[in-house]
C-alpha cells in the first residue's frame, strides 16, 4: 500500500514534468522559433528581405561596371489599387545614387492604408543593395481616388559580387490588416 | 437483485450498458475504442479517397466540382493522418503496453479516458466543416498560409479548433504512455528487456510531446492572423509565408516518424514470432529508433527545397535526410536477418509484416530520391511525392496496424479469425495498394502535379489503373471489417498462445483477456 502511494505520487510528478515540457515547447514556438527565423532572415538576407535606410556613406563610384536593376510591382489579390513601377529598368554604376518612382492609386471609395513589402533577387545581393529613402519604410494612407508617386532612392554597393550583372527588385502591395475595419467602420 | 451490481463489482467485471464505455478507465476498453474509432475514420478517409480516385478515373470534370475535390484531398489527408493512423497506434499502445510490461493498467486511467473522448468531438467538428458555407478546408493537409489564412474558407477557424482538440488528445495520450512505461514496469522488466513495441512507443511519445505543441503554436498563429489581424504569415505586416512552412515542417517531419516508429515495433514483434527466432540485433533496433527520432528534428526543410533556400541549407538538409537511411537500413537488415535461417510460416500477420518490409523499403528508396535536392526540383509537388508517402503510410503504417490487429485479435477476442478470408484480405490489399500507388511514380516523373482534379490526356491510362487499384484496396477493407466483426462474434477458440513462436508477457495471459490483468506483477525471467 505504501509502495502504491509512493508510485501514485511519482506518476503525478512525471505527468507534471511532461506537461511542462509540452507547455515549454509551445512557448518555444513563440519566443524561440519565430524570432530565430526573423533573426536568421535579417542577418543572412535570405528571402531578399531588405531592412531600413542605410547608414553607410558612398565611398566611390565604380564606372567600369554596369548593373541592370529591374523593378516590378504586384498587388494583393482583389485589392482595389493600381500599383506599378514608373521606371521599370535602370542601368547604374555601383556607388551611384538613383531615384525611381512607383505610382499607387486607390481605386476604392474608402480611405485605406497600404504597405509595400520589398523582395530582392538574387537574395545574396541583399546586403549590397542600399536604400537611402523608400516608401516601403512606412505605411501609406490614401484617400479614395488618390494617386501618389512614391520615390525610392538607392545605390548599389561597389562590393557587389563580380558575377552579378542584374538585380530584380519586387514590391508587393498589401492592405494593412484591420485598417479599413478600424477606421472606416467605426461609426457603426 | 441489488446484490448483482455489488457482485459484479467484487469480480471487477465491466459495468453493463453503453454508459460503461463513456466512464471506463480500463486500458483494454479505451484501447478498443481507439481502434474502432480509428477504423471508422479509416473508412471515412477512405471514402474521400474513393471520391478522389473516381474523379481522376478519366480526364475531364466528370463527378465533382473542383472546389469539392480540393476539400476531399484535404480531408482525406487530415483524417487519415490524425484520425486513422495516429489513434490506431495509440489504441494498440493502450491495449498492449500494460500487458507487455506486466502493468495492471495505464498509469493515468482518467486522463486516458479524457484523451480518447475528446477525439470524436474533434473529428465531428472537422467533418462538419464540409457542410458549412464556403465548404471545409480546401488548402491541402499541410494548410500552408496564406492559402489557409487569407484565402481560406470561413470554416478554417473550426478546422483550427478541431486540430487543437486533437493535439491536446495526442499530448495527453503521449504523457500517459511515458508515465506508464517509466513507472509501471513489473519488477525485473529492465529497459533493455522491454519489447520493441514498448521502446518505439516510448520514443514516439517523446516526439509527440515535443512537436504537437509546435503544431498548437502554429495553428494559434493562424487563428490570430485570421481573427486578430496579426501578421505572423502575412507579408504586409512584416510576417512571412515561408515562416509557416518552416514551422509546419518542424512539426511535420517528426510527425511522419510518429506514424512509422510504432509500426517498426509491431513488425519487430511479429517477424520473430513467425520466424521462430529471437529478433536479430535488439539493442541496435533500440538505438536506431532513437537515432531516427533525434535526426527527425534536423531534416524538416527537405520538404521545401524549392522555396529558394541558400545552397548551404539545401546541402545540409539533403545530407541530414540521407543519414536517416542509415538507422532505417539497420532496421530493415535486422528484420531480414531475423528471417534468414528461421523456420518461417506464413500466417496472415506474417504476410502483412513481410509486405511491410518490402513495400516500406520501396517507399524509403523513393524518399531517398526525393532527398536529392537537385532532382527534387523535378519531383516536387508531383504524383511522385504522392506515391512516395503513400508507400510508406499505407503498406507501411497501415499494413503494420493490420498485422498487429491480426496478431493480437485472438488474444483480444478469444477467437481465431477466419484464416482463409484474412488471406483473401491480405492479397486484395497487397495487389490493390501496388496497383494504386506504383503507377503514380510514373505519373509524377512524367510531370503530373498533385492535388489537381483534372489532367492532360497523356496521364489517362496510368490514372485509370491507379483508380482501379484504389477501388480494389478500398473494397478489401470492407472485408477486413467483416473478418474482425466475425472474429469478435465467434469462431474457433483461441489458445492462450495461438502463435507457436510468439514471445512476450501478453501470451502468458488467457484468451480472451480477463477484464483485469497483472493485478499482481508477473515474475520476469
Amino acid at each position: 500500500m505504501t509502495t502504491d502511494a509512493a508510485k501514485k505520487k511519482s506518476n503525478t510528478k512525471i505527468m507534471v514534468q511532461l506537461g511542462l515540457l509540452a507547455a515549454s515547447m509551445i512557448a518555444f514556438v513563440f519566443v524561440g522559433l519565430v524570432p530565430m527565423y526573423n533573426w536568421i532572415c535579417e542577418v543572412t538576407g535570405i528571402g531578399g528581405r531588405t531592412t531600413g535606410p542605410t547608414t553607410e556613406l558612398i565611398t566611390e563610384i565604380d564606372e567600369s561596371r554596369d548593373i541592370r536593376v529591374q523593378f516590378m510591382a504586384s498587388a494583393e489579390r482583389d485589392m482595389p489599387f493600381e500599383f506599378r513601377a514608373l521606371d521599370t529598368r535602370v542601368q547604374v554604376h555601383p556607388g551611384q545614387q538613383h531615384t525611381i518612382h512607383y505610382r499607387v492609386t486607390n481605386t476604392s471609395d474608402e480611405t485605406r492604408a497600404v504597405q509595400a513589402v520589398p523582395s530582392l533577387s538574387p537574395y545574396r545581393v541583399t546586403e549590397h543593395f542600399h536604400k537611402i529613402e523608400c516608401f516601403c519604410f512606412e505605411e501609406t494612407v490614401l484617400a479614395p481616388g488618390e494617386s501618389l508617386d512614391m520615390p525610392m532612392i538607392f545605390y548599389v554597393d561597389p562590393r557587389l559580387p563580380e558575377d552579378v550583372s542584374s538585380i530584380a527588385m519586387s514590391y508587393s502591395l498589401f492592405n494593412l490588416p484591420g485598417y479599413a475595419q478600424a477606421d472606416i467602420k467605426e461609426p457603426n | 437483485m441489488t446484490a448483482i451490481p455489488h457482485d459484479d463489482h467484487a469480480h471487477h467485471g465491466p459495468a453493463t450498458g453503453l454508459w460503461r464505455w463513456v466512464v471506463t478507465t480500463n486500458h483494454k476498453d479505451i484501447g478498443a475504442m481507439y481502434l474502432w474509432f480509428s477504423f471508422a475514420m479509416f473508412l471515412l478517409g477512405g471514402a474521400f479517397a474513393m471520391v478522389i480516385r473516381a474523379e481522376l478515373f478519366q480526364p475531364g470534370f466528370s463527378l465533382v466540382e473542383p472546389e469539392f475535390f480540393n476539400q476531399m484531398t484535404t480531408m482525406h489527408g487530415l483524417i487519415m493522418v490524425f484520425g486513422a493512423v495516429m489513434p490506431a497506434f495509440v489504441g494498440l499502445a493502450n491495449y498492449m503496453i500494460p500487458l507487455m510490461i506486466g502493468a495492471p493498467d495505464m498509469a493515468l486511467p482518467r486522463l486516458n479516458n479524457l484523451s480518447f473522448w475528446i477525439l470524436p468531438f474533434a473529428f465531428l467538428i472537422l467533418v462538419s466543416t464540409l457542410f458549412m458555407a464556403g465548404g471545409g478546408p480546401n488548402f491541402g493537409w499541410t494548410f500552408y498560409a496564406p492559402l489557409s489564412t487569407t484565402y481560406g474558407p470561413p470554416s478554417t477557424v473550426f478546422f483550427i479548433l478541431a486540430m487543437h482538440i486533437m493535439g491536446a488528445s495526442s499530448i495527453m495520450g503521449a504523457i500517459n504512455i511515458i508515465v506508464t512505461i517509466w513507472n509501471m514496469r513489473a519488477p525485473g522488466m529492465t529497459w533493455m528487456k522491454m519489447p520493441l513495441f514498448v521502446w518505439t512507443w516510448l520514443i514516439t511519445a517523446f516526439l509527440l510531446i515535443m512537436v504537437m505543441p509546435v503544431l498548437a503554436g502554429l495553428i494559434t498563429m493562424m487563428l490570430l492572423d485570421i481573427t486578430a489581424q496579426t501578421s505572423f504569415f502575412n507579408a504586409a505586416g512584416g510576417g512571412s509565408p515561408l515562416l509557416f512552412q518552416h514551422l509546419f515542417w518542424f512539426f511535420g517531419h517528426p510527425e511522419v516518424y510518429i506514424m512509422i516508429l510504432p509500426a517498426f515495433g509491431i513488425i519487430s514483434a511479429i517477424i520473430p514470432a513467425f520466424a521462430r527466432k529471437p529478433l536479430f540485433g535488439y539493442a541496435s533496433m533500440v538505438y536506431a529508433t532513437a537515432a531516427i527520432a533525434i535526426l527527425s528534428f534536423f531534416v524538416w526543410a527537405h520538404h521545401m527545397f524549392t522555396v529558394g533556400m541558400p545552397f548551404a541549407a539545401q546541402l545540409f538538409f539533403m545530407i541530414s535526410t540521407m543519414i536517416i537511411a542509415v538507422p532505417t537500413g539497420v532496421k530493415v537488415f535486422n528484420w531480414v536477418a531475423t528471417m534468414i535461417g528461421g523456420s518461417m510460416t506464413f500466417e496472415v500477420p506474417m504476410l502483412f509484416a513481410i509486405a511491410f518490409v518490402v513495400l516500406f523499403t520501396i517507399g524509403g528508396f523513393s524518399g531517398l530520391m526525393l532527398a536529392i535536392a537537385p532532382v527534387d526540383y523535378q519531383y516536387h509537388d508531383t504524383y511522385f511525392v504522392v506515391a512516395h508517402f503513400h508507400y510508406v503510410l499505407v503498406p507501411g503504417a497501415v499494413f503494420s496496424i493490420m498485422a498487429g490487429v491480426y496478431y493480437w485479435l485472438p488474444k483480444w477476442t478469444g477467437h481465431m479469425f477466419h484464416e482463409g478470408l484474412a488471406k483473401v484480405h491480405f492479397w486484395m490489399s497487397f495487389i490493390g495498394v501496388n496497383v494504386a500507388f506504383f503507377p503514380q511514380h510514373f505519373l509524377g516523373l512524367a510531370g503530373m502535379p498533385r492535388r489537381i482534379p483534372d489532367y492532360p490526356l497523356q496521364f489517362a491510362n496510368f490514372n485509370m489503373i491507379s483508380s482501379m487499384g484504389a477501388f480494389l484496396f478500398g473494397l478489401s477493407q470492407l472485408l477486413f471489417m467483416f473478418i474482425v466483426i466475425k472474429c469478435v462474434m465467434g469462431g474457433k477458440k483461441a489458445e492462450a498462445k495461438p502463435w507457436e513462436g510468439a514471445e512476450g508477457l501478453e501470451w502468458d495471459l488467457p484468451s480472451p483477456l480477463p477484464y483485469h490483468t497483472f493485478e499482481t506483477p508477473p515474475k520476469i525471467k
